[in-house]
């Protein structure tokens, strides 16, 4: 059987498979149903709490970080100081885009590790040439 | 079936058996209901209970995450 394909996933697929109302909610529910190998950056899990924190209360915030934990073939990438100059060069390079931090190290991160599929429901992180799955 | 005992406080307590009225069940019902829905679906891994574990009320949800982590602009 062939392997899997790594795809990136971003804060807003999380928030789509969590969130019921949302019109990609679906999709992704297939998707994580039977997820393939998947990397995230830091400051997508810090988004995703951040979110829940702003939008809900703290519980939900601790729930959002359990799913993280029991989400399988998750690998995390960190944000330290390397990162944050790879990140800063992608927003400096779409500087006509409100492209946050957290985008420009999704970008950073596929580039980096050649990732040709991205779980994001924003476009900002297809500015790259990355398939999005929507 | 397997019988095991729960506790929970007063508050607690009284919410669920006023819901269990209002649903016409029982108090022990109400917790196997509420157990069963906190349970992942047979078949699926333990992440899938967390599955729309929200209800926002917006279709648009995973497009707006910026609006509500970094706020709108004046």
């Amino acid at each position: 059987m062939a392997k899997k394909t790594e795809c990136y996933v971003d804060t807003s697929a999380f928030i789509a498979f969590l969130d019921r109302s949302d019109s990609f909610h679906a999709l992704f529910r297939r998707l994580f149903s039977a997820p393939p190998p998947l990397t995230a950056s830091a400051l997508v899990v810090a988004e995703g709490h951040g979110w829940f924190l702003r939008r809900y209360d703290r519980n939900r915030a601790i729930q959002f970080l359990a799913f993280i934990d029991a989400l399988p073939g998750l690998t995390i990438r960190g944000f330290d100081a390397s990162e944050l100059a790879k990140a800063g060069r992608i927003v400096k390079k779409f500087a006509d885009q409100n492209l946050t931090l957290t985008d420009a190290h999704g970008l950073a991160i596929m580039r980096e590790l050649r990732i040709g599929c991205c779980w994001s429901t924003d476009r900002h992180l297809g500015l790259d040439g990355v398939r999005l799955v929507i | 079936m397997i019988r095991t005992q729960v506790s929970l406080d007063e508050r607690e307590y009284a919410v669920a058996k006023t819901e269990a009225r209002s649903l016409g069940i029982s108090v022990a019902e109400f917790v196997r209901r509420a157990v069963r829905e906190a349970l992942p679906s047979r078949g699926e891994g333990p992440w899938m209970k967390f599955a729309g574990f929200v209800e926002t009320g917006n279709p648009r949800s995973s497009q707006s995450i910026d609006e509500i982590v970094y706020g709108q602009k004046d």
